[in-house]
């Protein structure tokens, strides 16, 4: 019989990372890499030891919009994400460089399994994973393998990405995953019911590549406010929460929203 | 760990330092390959007694793709089967696999040999084997979408029978 020894120390990897958030969301295109790219540089911003983990091998981003070009992981004793722009950052882009990667299902497991097991992120407040679109061997994977994640789901002012979202979502609650709340991006105007809100920016396109650039923007601004959402929605116990509510209102005053909207 | 290599700065102003690196690359490399993350895994994996009895032998194995450093390898699991004293008479044989590719287009059947990588790629396929489907086209019809049907990457095997398996 053989075994893959690999599963085994997954979750030792992933030990001192406080939160896992999975950003996803159920069609390609609505925007899931730079909210995850952004909501990491904003926890980074507002303190928090954070990391980003780009899992869609085969249609990497993050590297793009974080310009990470010449950073590469260092080897000691597993691999260590390098620090882009103040945040643990590790892709599967770092190895594929400019190819393309054509995987099957099985390959992406494989690859995801390789990188969770080899990457040590040490100790972190939060670990954002930017998943692929859709409930797919991704998403199984998390799943199964980091029993810790917790998921935001992403979706537009659309009713296809409504609709399937709405489907997507209730496979999660049946796997008793934790929701921490749905976003809706390209926002055109304020609607009740949804854990946060991401207008529509059209400057935003022109920043990518550029974390100062998206730093500036209103669209940033909006996933600022979704940060400090994220942050004080925590698994924490009470006292816990207290104490970082507190910590969160001296640092801030309440919560920075009013960036040049 | 003691210096092994009795390194003094006058004996290193006297050193070549490309050769010495080439050289030493084993000694040098002990502590900080990603091969220890693997091992560790091998170890976590046999402690935990999930699908292997207590005490049996087992098999390490190396698919060829990977191409893991068997040396720096076995330091490593050596040194962390020091820190698990219930696993001291725990006998690992380390045994590699060649790789084999099938192709899903053509259904070609072809092996490592047949694709040619730099080195810098093959650095790049021993930190994720599945970077083979970025940088390996298969030889017949130059299709990515092949299956690594063999030797992929770390795999245990546990053998039924102990007496042929040395201590490792």
């Amino acid at each position: 019989m053989n075994i893959d020894p690999r599963v085994s120390i997954i979750e030792d990897r992933l030990e001192s990372v406080k939160r896992i958030i999975a950003v996803t969301g159920f069609k390609g295109g609505i925007g899931k890499s730079v909210i995850s790219v952004s909501l990491a540089l904003a926890l980074n911003e507002k303190g928090f030891k954070t990391g980003l983990f780009d899992m869609d091998f085969s249609g990497a981003s993050g590297h793009i919009i974080l310009n990470s070009a010449g950073s590469f992981p260092r080897e000691d004793k597993g691999l260590i994400p390098p620090y882009v722009h103040g945040i643990k950052f590790m892709t599967a882009a770092y190895f594929s460089g400019d190819r393309a990667l054509p995987l099957r299902g099985s390959s992406v497991s494989n690859a995801i399994k390789e990188l969770l097991t080899v990457t040590i992120w040490d100790e972190l407040d939060f670990l954002i994973m930017d998943m692929p679109p859709g409930i797919n061997d991704t998403a199984l994977d998390v799943i199964k393998l980091v029993k810790k994640a917790e998921i935001l789901p992403v979706q537009i002012p659309s009713k296809i990405s409504e609709d399937v979202l709405k489907r997507s979502i209730e496979i999660y609650r049946e796997l008793g995953i934790k929701i921490t709340g749905t976003v809706e991006n390209m926002s055109a105007s304020s609607k009740p019911g949804f854990y946060s809100q991401i207008f529509y920016d059209k400057a935003l396109e022109k920043t990518l590549g550029c974390p100062e650039k998206i730093m500036k923007t209103c669209f940033y601004g909006d996933v600022l406010k979704l940060a400090l959402k994220v942050s004080r929605t925590s698994k924490m116990s009470k006292r816990e929460g207290e104490r970082e509510k507190t910590r969160l209102v001296k640092q801030n005053g309440d919560i920075p929203g009013e960036v040049k909207k | 760990m003691v210096n092994p290599l009795n390194l003094q700065p006058s004996n290193l102003q006297l050193l070549d330092s490309r050769r010495f690196v080439q050289e030493n690359r084993y000694l040098l490399s002990l502590n900080i390959m990603h091969e220890w993350a693997l091992a560790e895994s091998v170890i976590k994996t046999i402690k935990s007694g999930k699908n292997i009895k207590k005490g049996s032998p087992v098999e390490v194995l190396f698919g060829e793709l990977q191409d893991i450093d068997r040396e720096i390898f076995s330091f490593a699991l050596d040194e962390l089967l020091k820190q698990e004293p219930e696993l001291k008479k725990t006998r690992i044989k380390i045994e590699t696999e060649k790789a084999e590719f099938e192709c899903v287009s053509c259904g070609a059947k072809f092996d490592l040999k047949a694709a040619v990588n730099t080195p810098e790629e093959k650095e790049n396929i021993h930190f994720i084997p599945e970077m083979a489907k970025a940088f390996i086209k298969c030889p017949k019809c130059r299709s990515h979408d092949f299956e690594i049907t063999k030797g992929r990457g770390l795999s245990l095997r546990v053998t039924g029978n102990g007496e042929k398996c040395r201590k490792h």
